[in-house]
Formats: structure tokens, sequence, C-alpha cells
């Protein structure tokens, strides 16, 4: 066991649960590979595709990667029809084509491997999910809270899951309305209708597992389940933010399968969590029970909402780190020879922000790096969505 | 024997040369400086023309200082020997009999002498001069002669018991566990916590001596005649800083039958570093070989791998289940209060039982018999105070202390993410005891330990012991006393979140006991103590209790059914002295636990996974209906052998029952944890152990060293299965499995008791595995294989030193190095849910990176006048000297849709602290 030690993090002075956490990769043997990864459910959402993603398991090194598994024949079977194909429409994800699944069947996965190896899942009953009430925001000292309020009259769904897209839009701090023009050395005015580089969109998708249970509650009524955190020190508040959550109803065995997940992949550390411990799906493989096969196959309905939160809605000032605070102007002569340096191609691009006149004419140029004028620098698309507004 | 023939030749010399008439008087002169007594004698002899007659054994070992000018014999004798137990004639040939003590007096009918020689008597001058010696030997009791029973009464063929208190001379406190015994022939006992001792001699004269871990030696010269009582008062060492002794008695290691048995005094506890410097008798309990821990945030001790609801914790026959504050990091014992802790490791007495592993057994102390006093400490995160004092003066005393937190700061000084955190604890002790009469004293105690917290989130935690008893001890005879105990001990919980209003909760859950105990000591003979008694105990546990808190709540009420059960024993245990050289302890304690009604029970299938699927029926029970009862033996049995007067070998075997489970999945005792009664679906846990070992001290017993031996198996002990939901689950018993388990280990220990450098060094090898093979149980950890436990070890050191550089200054040094615990890694990486996820496997498969640390103290007392208002003393350390960040757990966790690996330390740096002492 090779182990190498990497201390990048802080300890403060006075410790006590604080205490110490430094990051630590230690370099350890990952006989767990190459087990087959399941995620997707049946979707029982009129009309619309089930979509399943197969992949496998990795060494627990720096270099893990997303393997998809592909090339499988994936089915869908329900307990009276038969079975439903899915196709790999890219590499380890398999849909299948719109359909209405009845929502009162039960319903089962398998999948053969391209090692011929066949899984199946157990039988398992669909779950309609209860439209979301509303998604709330409040506003906290630090940041934003987001949350899902939903309820079932009929007190029968209990178990939740939800995950989300967020879209938030930004600016650059220097807004660039001229552009370099390497065949003149001169800087041209923007074309600010189809290159505006100024305003960006960018999305992600949640990266944690949100489940809840109403189980010990009278009425099946969540209230305020939080979602997800905009912290004042991201710039996912500097202008507008916009999520669209989606809603699962689980079994309860789901239930405790992905919140086991949720516990044993995010909630470790604090010295009164539970020690991690084996997951137990229910997909098999049929040959050998006992490989680990990793995800829990379940059929539900999805409800989703989306939500905006714009700055002018927050309470008082609050101040919002944009990424930019860094950024600067320099200028250069408005003489090509000058310009042509100060623009030369090279690992550090600059960008023209904007003119310096004196009187009607230009003497001179301000510029910047592409980080504090283009935002795309940051992987933002200067492409408004459609549903944004 | 020369006893005797000394004594018979001593009343001929009397009897037949009585007459004492001086016919020449030769003056002395002269001065007699730090002269033994034969040194003084032939001195004199020198000076002047007299014969001495003496048996150099009988003389007093006191160093003799006078000066005399121009006296007679007769007076420069007196004069040299008062003050020491010999006593002298002279007769008309010049000729000077020293003799020891009262011997010649007692011996001889008075009327005797009176009727011989009705005008002169020089005898009956010895008589009344040594009885004026008598009185202004009153400061020496050493060297009193103390008579222990009736002169006249007929010899007793077996040997005569004698019995009595031993007490602080100052307190009027008891010693316990301070050894009493003679040197000639070898026979020797120790006290019992109440300070009472009992011990079997021969007739005649012996030199009773008394050792005590923080009182001086001390020795009494008493005559046996028949069985009697003998109270002894120690003066108590001014500088507490000369000893630090482990052992309850010099040689005790070598001596007693008992194994893997260790008893520290609070004054070692002191000196010992701890983090910011409040003194913890738990973390020196943990230094000591066979104990361990799993990490700093953890007060729960394992002992010879067993886990920690496998020890019995006693704060003054109370059981405590929760010995912690501030979620682990202290120790819930106000060190002002606690006298000395004992921990039973190997064999343990049969009066105790209930729990696998361990017996710890803390002592407060019972308070100042004769004057008002108090002390008070000022630390970092605590302060303490505790009064204490007569209620009646040497007969009645009372000890009240109480500590409380001001930790807050501590937490407000953290980065912003604990701002929010909160801890409060307090403790109060409440001690009192009334010595009736000669032969019965009551004792009341009381304790109460309260803890909030909450950690930055919007959930409050708290937790509380609550603890009366009622003791009384009454002595029948000498050789046949009782105790009989009966008190109430609680333990609770509760966990409140309001951060939601509709989710609003209280969940509350609680561990109440009353008990009845009554145990016998009866010394039989010098060969054989028996004790004997019974016991029991009703529990009534409330496993849960949801709540909803607030008007919004919508919380579904949800109450675990009360669960209630007797837990019964009788015992009985015998110490046969075989030969001088062997002893055997045997005991038996036969228990019995009935889980009672009202409950209802699942039946589950034969041979089937106990699931919620495979629920046949249920059984309900009404009140006063038992619901299953298991009983059985358990046996405990030890030998001792002793080579030399200071080697000996030693075995035992010891079985065990335990029929009260913690359920934890966490790897620290977490306030929060379940427990849980046997019931018809959860067995009662059973160990056993044997082990082996050898003693041997070094230059007159102040270096002890011992190796000891054990292996252990463990039945039934509850382990969970994956996913395990503890809290609030109406069938426990589908979420656990029974687990079998072994442990075994080597520990070395070599301590030096005495002298300017003191402490000790142990070294433990020890193994602990568990494995879960039950048959009928769906799945299993590590697919039924052995797997080592949370506090696996192998590898452990500890060294604990003092030195004393002056009587108002010293350090101590403790540095400790163990292996990792073991942990579970992840075997791989998935993607799932948006993020990179670890994948488990098998449990406790890694180890964390060793564990090393070493801290420093300096404890500065103020000056030593005895007479001053108030003493105080300083104690400036640094915990963590070397600032290593000892990792308390490695764990992987997904953050932003990556896996992110972390060490996670307790003490990241060195800790410095001070602390003030004040005793008024």
């Amino acid at each position: 066991m090779k182990i190498t030690i990497r201390i990048s993090f802080f300890c403060a002075i006075v410790m006590l649960f604080a205490a110490c956490k430094e990051e630590y990769n230690v370099k350890i043997p990952s006989p767990g590979t190459g087990y087959l990864v399941v995620e997707g459910f049946a979707n029982l959402t009129p009309n619309s595709q089930s979509t399943i993603k197969l992949s496998r398991t990795t060494s627990l090194d720096s270099s893990y990667f997303y393997k998809t598994e592909s090339g499988a024949i994936v089915l869908l079977f329900d307990d009276v029809n038969g079975a439903y194909n899915l196709f790999e429409t890219s590499p380890g994800v398999y849909t299948s084509n719109a359909a209405t699944l009845e929502p009162a069947r039960k319903y089962r996965l398998r999948i053969v491997t391209r090692d011929q190896k066949e899984y199946n899942s157990t039988w398992v009953e669909g779950k309609m999910s209860p439209a979301i009430d509303s998604i709330s925001w409040k506003q906290k000292s630090d940041g934003v809270q987001i949350y899902a309020n939903t309820h079932d009259p009929q007190n029968k769904t209990i178990y939740y899951r939800w995950d989300y897209t967020e879209t938030w839009q930004y600016n650059t701090i220097l807004f660039s309305s001229i552009v370099y023009n390497p065949t003149t050395n001169a800087l041209d005015p923007r074309d600010l209708r189809n290159n505006d580089i100024h305003t960006c969109w960018i999305s992600g998708n949640s990266t944690n597992i949100i489940v809840n249970s109403t189980e010990r509650l009278a009425n099946d009524v969540v209230f305020e389940k939080p979602l997800t955190f905009l912290s004042f020190s991201t710039n996912k508040l500097q202008n507008k933010y916009s999520i669209l959550v989606n809603q699962y109803a689980l079994t309860k065995d789901a239930y405790t399968y992905l919140d086991l997940m949720r516990k044993n992949t995010e909630q470790l550390g604090s010295i009164f969590d539970a020690q991690p411990s084996e997951l137990n799906g229910n997909i098999h493989q049929l040959q050998d029970s006992t490989e680990i096969v990793v995800g829990f196959f379940y059929a539900t309905s999805v409800q989703q909402q989306r939500m905006f939160v714009s700055r002018n809605q927050l309470q008082s000032y609050v101040y919002i780190t944009t990424g930019y605070e860094s950024c600067r102007e320099d200028t250069v002569d408005n003489v090509p020879d000058k310009i042509r340096e100060a623009f030369r191609p090279g690992p550090d691009v600059v960008i023209g922000v904007s003119p310096v006149y004196f009187g009607p004419a230009i003497i001179a140029y301000t510029y910047t790096s592409n980080y504090c004028a283009d935002c795309r620098a940051r992987g933002g698309s200067t492409t408004k969505p459609a549903f944004w507004q | 024997m020369k006893f005797y023939f000394c004594i018979v030749a001593a009343v001929l010399l009397l009897t037949t040369h009585f007459a004492i008439a001086q016919k020449e008087k030769k003056m002395i002169t002269g001065s007699f400086e730090d002269m033994r007594v034969e040194q003084f004698l032939l001195e004199l002899q020198r000076q002047t023309h007299y014969h001495f007659y003496y048996d150099t054994a009988q003389l007093d070992t006191i160093k003799i200082n006078i000066s005399v000018k121009n006296e007679p014999l007769e007076k420069v004798l007196e004069k040299g020997l008062a003050g020491t137990e010999n006593t002298f004639s002279i007769d008309d040939n010049n000729n000077v009999f020293v003799m020891r003590g009262m011997l010649v007096k007692t011996a001889l009918p008075e009327g005797y002498l009176d009727a011989d020689n009705p005008n002169k008597t020089r005898s009956s001058g010895v008589l009344e001069e040594y009885q004026e010696t008598e009185i202004k030997q009153k400061a020496i009791l050493e060297n009193k002669l103390y008579e222990v029973g009736d002169k006249n009464a007929p010899s007793q063929s077996a040997g005569i018991n004698v019995a009595g208190y031993i007490r602080d001379a100052k307190t009027g406190e008891p010693v316990a566990g301070a050894s009493v015994f003679i040197d000639k022939p070898r026979i020797g006992t120790s006290t019992d916590q109440y300070g009472y001792y009992s011990i079997v001699l021969p007739r005649g004269r012996h030199v009773l001596n008394i050792q005590s871990i923080g009182m001086r030696d001390s020795r009494r010269q008493i005559m046996v005649y028949s069985d009697g009582k003998m109270n002894i008062d120690l003066q108590s060492q001014v500088l507490a800083l000369k000893n630090v002794i482990v052992s309850s008695a010099k040689a005790s290691n070598v001596k007693s039958t008992q194994m893997g048995v260790q008893r520290i005094d609070i004054k070692a506890i002191k000196q010992v570093p701890v983090a910011f410097g409040e003194a913890d008798l738990l973390r020196v309990v943990l230094t000591l070989p066979g104990v361990k821990s799993v990490g700093e945030a953890s007060t729960g001790l394992n002992v010879r791998g067993g886990s920690a609801d496998q020890n019995l914790i006693l704060f003054n026959d109370a059981t405590i289940y929760n010995p912690s504050h501030f979620f682990g990091m202290f120790s819930a014992f106000n060190p002002e209060v606690v006298k000395d802790v004992e921990l039973f490791k190997g064999s343990i007495p049969p009066k105790y039982g209930g729990r696998l592993s361990s017996v710890l057994d803390i002592k407060s102390r019972e308070g100042n018999k004769k004057d008002f006093t108090g002390s008070a400490g000022i630390g970092l995160l605590t302060s303490r105070v505790n009064i204490e004092g007569p209620l009646i003066k040497d007969k009645a005393s009372f000890i009240l202390g109480g500590r409380t937190t001001y930790a807050n700061w501590l937490l407000q000084a953290l980065p912003d993410q604990y701002k929010n955190s909160k801890a409060n604890f307090y403790d109060l002790n409440l001690n009192a005891n009334y010595e009736m009469n000669k032969k019965n004293t009551l004792f009341v105690t009381g304790y109460f330990s309260k803890d909030r917290f909450n950690l930055n989130n919007d959930t409050t935690y708290g937790y509380s012991n609550q603890n009366v008893s009622v003791k009384w001890k009454h002595i029948f005879n000498n050789k046949m006393n009782a105790t009989v105990v009966t008190g109430y001990d609680g333990y609770k919980y509760n966990i409140t979140s309001d951060a939601n209003p509709v989710n609003a909760y209280d969940l509350k859950f609680d561990i109440n006991q009353l008990y009845l105990r009554a145990g016998f000591n009866y010394y039989l003979n010098s060969k054989h103590t028996l004790d004997f008694g019974g016991s029991t105990l009703h529990y009534k546990l409330h496993p849960g209790n949801l709540q909803p808190l607030g008007d919004k709540a919508i919380t579904t009420p949800d109450v675990v059914p009360a669960e209630q059960a007797f837990e019964s024993a009788l015992y009985v245990n015998d110490k046969y002295n075989v030969t001088q050289n062997l002893t055997i302890e045997g005991g038996v304690r036969y228990s019995m636990f009935n889980n009672m009604g009202p409950q209802t029970i699942n039946n589950y299938a034969p041979g089937l996974p106990k699931t919620e699927d495979n629920i046949l029926d249920t059984s309900v029970y009404s009140q006063g209906q038992v619901t299953k009862t298991y009983h059985g033996p358990e046996f405990r049995v030890s030998a001792r052998y002793s080579i030399t007067d200071n080697l000996s070998i030693k075995a035992g075997y010891n079985t065990q029952r335990q029929y009260i489970h913690m359920l934890s999945n966490t790897t620290a005792m977490a306030p929060t944890d379940i427990w849980k009664l046997s019931d018809p679906n959860i067995k009662p846990q059973f160990g056993d152990q044997v082990s082996f070992g050898i003693y041997k001290n070094f230059k007159s017993n102040t270096i002890e060293t011992s190796i000891e031996v054990y292996y252990k198996h463990i039945k039934d002990y509850l382990d969970y299965k994956s996913g395990a939901q503890l809290v609030l689950n109406h069938h426990i018993e589908t979420d656990v499995i029974n687990t079998v388990g072994k442990a075994y280990g080597v520990e070395f220990l070599v301590r030096k008791t005495q002298g300017k450098l003191n402490g000790w060094l142990s070294y433990t090898y020890s193994r602990t595995l568990l494995k879960m093979d039950d048959p009928s149980v769906g799945e299993s950890v590590n697919k039924g294989a052995f797997y080592p436990s949370n506090y696996d070890k192998p590898h452990d050191v500890t060294l604990v030193g003092n030195y004393r550089f002056s009587h108002r200054f010293s350090t101590s040094l403790n540095a400790t190095y163990s292996t990792g615990r073991p942990i579970t890694l992840p075997v791989g990486i998935f993607y799932y849910g948006g993020s990179a996820r670890t994948l488990y496997s098998d449990r406790n498969a890694y180890r964390i990176p060793d564990y090393f640390r070493m801290d420093f103290a300096m404890n500065i007392e103020g000056n030593h006048k005895v007479h001053q208002k108030t003493h105080n003393s300083w104690t400036i350390g640094v915990y963590n000297l070397t600032g290593r960040k000892n990792p308390y757990s490695v764990y992987y966790t997904s953050e932003n849709g990556k896996v992110q690996g972390y060490k996670l330390s307790i003490f990241g740096s060195a800790i410095p602290y001070v602390n003030f002492n004040i005793r008024f």
C-alpha cells in the first residue's frame, strides 16, 4: 500500500471540532472495479421516454473517470404486456421510445451486457409523484436557500426524491465594445447584436442525492425540503438564477437504498456520523447473485417546476463575489505597432475593452484579459436559453 | 520460639534479681547524638562499671539524641530510652537489663511483686515510668504498644482476628486499599472502600505495618490477646508529589491473587497531562495496558477487546451509562471529588456482574470529618468547586462538588461554520456519611450530570445522568460485616430539532434502574475469607419517544414501548490460602434475567433471517408476565503462586454474562446510542477469558514488572447490519446480527512507584476480531469471515513519567504510540446522481496512520506551610507537544461531483493549557 499524503487544507489554531481536516489521498488497492452501475427508472409520466444509464465502477485513484457500458441489451418489462426495448442513444445511455406506462403495473429491468452476463431487477411497484406545490427560497446571511414544497393529499407517496438543473445568467465585469482585427492591427467596434461576449448563461445539474421521507409525519407533507444553497460567494446570483426541479416518488426500499448511498458518500467525516456500509440494491446477476451491482431500479412519474430568483429580489444590499474582483484594464496607444504588440497571439489572450477619446480622437484603447471580458471563458454560453424570462 | 524465650528469660531475670538498692552512683556527663540504642548502651557500659544485658533484636530503632550533665545512670537511661519502646531495670549486682515494652510488666501479676518486695519496688518504678513514657509518647503512636482483646482471655488455638478502620488523621476519611500486614509470619490484608480491614494474627506481639498511597507508611506495635478492634489514623503525606503510584500497595501486584486489576489514585490522575488541563480520569485509565479507545473524541473504553458498552462503570455503586461530557471530550467525573479508580479487566470479583469486559469502580471521597475545607479550580474550559466538612464532628461528614463549563468561547473562536455551536455541561456530586455507632455506618450519595450541545445545526442534543443511592454498612463482629445498598440510576437523552416548523420534533430516550445489593464479608480464619451476597436490579427503558415540537409540527408521535426486566444474582467467593505461597480464589455468580411484560414480541420463522417479512405472529404479554428468562452461572477463578517474596505467577478464568446491549453504528460512543435489553429475540452476550501472568518486583518492591497474557471469547455480541436503523425501531432485532468475537493479547508493564523519577511504561500487543457467521442472517458483514473491530490496534506503547525536581516543582511527560485503528475505505468509484461516489465493501479492511502523541506538564505548588488559609497550585502543560496531527479518521466524501479524501484530526496542533487550583 503506497501512501501519498498531500496537505493543502488549513488547520485552525484553536481546535475542537473544527479540528483539522486535510485532504488525504491514499493509493489503496481497488478490487472494486468493473462492477455494473445502473442508474435510471421506468418513467410513468404519460407519453415519455425512460432512460437507463449503464457504467462500470473504476479504481480509486486520481485518474478515475466515467466508464460507460456500451453495447448492452436493455429491456423494460411490465407484468402484463411484456418488454419495451431501450436503445443506446449515446455511449452508456439507453432510452426507450416515448410510451405511456401504466402506473398500476409492476416493472422490472433486464440487462444483458456485452460479456453475456444477464442482470435482472426485482419487480418494482409504480408510484406516481404528486405535483410540486412550490419551489421557494429564503435569503440567509450568506446566501439563498432553495426549498421544495409538496404534499400528497392521499398520504401515499411518503418517499420523495428530487434532482434539478440550475441555470444562471452572469456578466463579465468589463464590457468589451471593440474587437481586435489582426489584419489591420486596429480595434473595430464589436457587433453587439451577434457577438456580445458580456452576458452568459451557464447550467449545471444537481450532484447530491436529495431524498426525503414523511414517514414520521401525520400528513404526507414536505415543507421546505432544502435543495441547494446559493452562496453569495459564487456568482449564481449576480444577475438572475433559475432552477428546474424534478420530483420523483420512491418506494420505501428505493428510498432506503438511496438514503444509505447518500450517507455513505456525502455525509461522512463528523465524529458521530454512521460508518460506511455495504449497499445492496435490487439488481442481481443471474448466475452469481453475490456480484455487486450498484443501483436501484424504480418506477415513478416525474413532476417539474421552474423557479427564478433575480438579484433585485434580494433584501437590502448584499455583496456578491463575482470572481472578477482581480480584473483590471491596461491601455495601449492607438498605434498599430503597439496594438499588434499588445494583442499578439500567445497564451494570455487579451480582449479590447473600449476606446479612449481625446476630444473626437481615439488616442488609446483599454484592454484586459480574456477571462475578464469574455464570459465564455468561464464555461457559459452567450445563447439565451429558450425558457429564460 | 525466640520471642517467647526472651519473655521467659526476662521474667526469670526480674524475679530472681529484683532488689535494686544502688550502692554507688556514678554520675554521667556527655552528649549522645544520633545514636542507635545499642551504641548508646555500649557507650554507657564503657563509661560505667555496669553490665548491660539486652537482645539486639529487641532494641528500638529510634535514634537517641540527648545530652546529660552529672546525672545518675537511671536518669540517663530514662532520658535516653524515652521515646523508644525499651525499658530497663538495674539489679544489685550492677547488671542493667534492657527489654522491650511492657512484656515484663504485663506478664506478671502485679500483686506478686508487691507481696514479694513490700517496701521498695524498683519494678513498680519501672512500671510507673513506663506509663509516664507512654503518655509522653502519645505523639509517637508508632512506638506505643496497643493491646488488642482481653489479656485474660483463654488462648485461642486458631488465629485471632483484629479488625478496624484505617482513617486519614487529618480529615477522618477512610483510607481504602491500604495494605495492612505483619512481616513475621507474612500475613497481610488490605482495607476495603470504607477503610475497613480484618486480619487474622497469631497471639502475641506484632508490628502491624500500614501502607497506602498518599499516606505516610506507618506501623503499630500491637499485643494480641483475643479478637478485638484496632482503628488506625494515618498521616497524609503533606507533599502530594512524592507518590505517583498506581498500585494499591507496594508489592500488592505480586501478592494479590487478582490479575488484571489496576488502581489509580486521584493524585496520579491529576499529574497526567491532558487536553485543556482538565484532570480526566478516563484518559488516565486509557494509558493502562489493555485499555484502548477509538480516538480522542471518545471516552468509550475498549478493555481487552471489549466494546464500550461492556464496561460496568460504577461511581459509588451507581451505574453510569454515559461517562462523558462535551461530546466525549471529557469524562464526567469531577476530579476534586474522586478518590480513586479501580479497573478490573482480568479477574473480576463475583460481586460485580452484568458486563462482559471490565469493571471500572470509581470511588469518591467521603468528606472531611474534622474541619470545613474546600477547593476550587479554574481551567480554560471548566471551573470547579467543592466543599466538605463535618456534619457531626468525627461522626458524619459531607462533600459537595460541582463543575461547569464556559466552553462556548472556544466554539465562538472556531471558523464560521461552527459559529452557532453551543455546548454546556455541569455535574454535581453530593456524598454524606454518618457513623451511627461503631457497628453501623450510613452513606448517601447523589450524582447528577447534564450536557447540552448544538453543533451548528438546528438540532440540539442533551443527555443527563442521575444517580442516588443509600448504603448501610454493618459490622456484625470482627469476622463478618455486611453492606446493603439501594439506589436509582437514570440516564436519558433527548434530541430536539426546531429548524423546520413542520418537521420539528423532540425525541427522548431513557434508562431507569432500581437496585438492591447486599454483600457479606466473612473472615472465616487465616485460610479462608468468604464473600457472598446477592443483588437484584429492575430495568425500565423507554427506547424512544418521538413527539411533535411546537404548534405547526405535524410529526406523528411515535413511542417504542417501554422495556422492563429484572436482573438478579447470587454469588459466593472464597479466598483460600492453601499454603503461604499458594492462594486460590474461587467464586461463582449465578445470574438470572427476566424480561417482563407488558410487551409485544414478534415471533420469527425459525431458521430464516429475522426480517419483517418473516414475522409469523406476535405474542402479547401483560404486566408482570415473564417474556423470557435467561440464567446461568459465571465462574471467577484465580490462583497465585509465590515463587519467592517478589516473584509470583497467577492464572485466572472468568466468565461473564451481559443482558443489556448498546447499539451503535458510529465509531465513537455517541450520546445518542440506543440501549436494548435482552428479550426473546435478543440473546444475552456471553464472554469468557483465560489469563496468565508473571509478576516480579525489584529494588524492594519499588520497581514492579508484569507480563499478562489473555485470550477471550465473546458470543452473541450485537453488531448492526449494513444500513441499520437503530432509532425508533420497533423491531430492532431485524437490524442487528449476533457476532462472535475473539480477543487475545499480551501486556507488559514496568512501573517505578517511588523516587524522584517514577511512572510506568507499558506495551500491549492485542487483537480483537469479530465474525458474523449466523446462518440465519440474510446478509453478513465480510461474507462471514473474521474482521477487525473498530478498536483493534495491535501495538500500543505508553509511557507515563514524572520527575520531581523539588517538593514544589515537578514535571510529567506522557507519550503514547499505537497502531492506527481499522477503517472501512472505499474499494472503487462509481457515478450516480450526478456525482462520483465511493463504493464500500469489506468492513474495517484498512487502517488509518499510526498514532503518536506526547504531552508535558509542570506542577508548581505554592509554599508548603501547613497552617495557612489557602494552598494553591498551578499546572501548566502542553497537550500534543509535537503538534502531530493524529488522524481520528480518514474518509471520502462526494463534493461538487467529485470524490475527495480527507484526514480528520481532533487535535491539529500543540495545545497549551494552564490550571489554577486553590484549597481552603
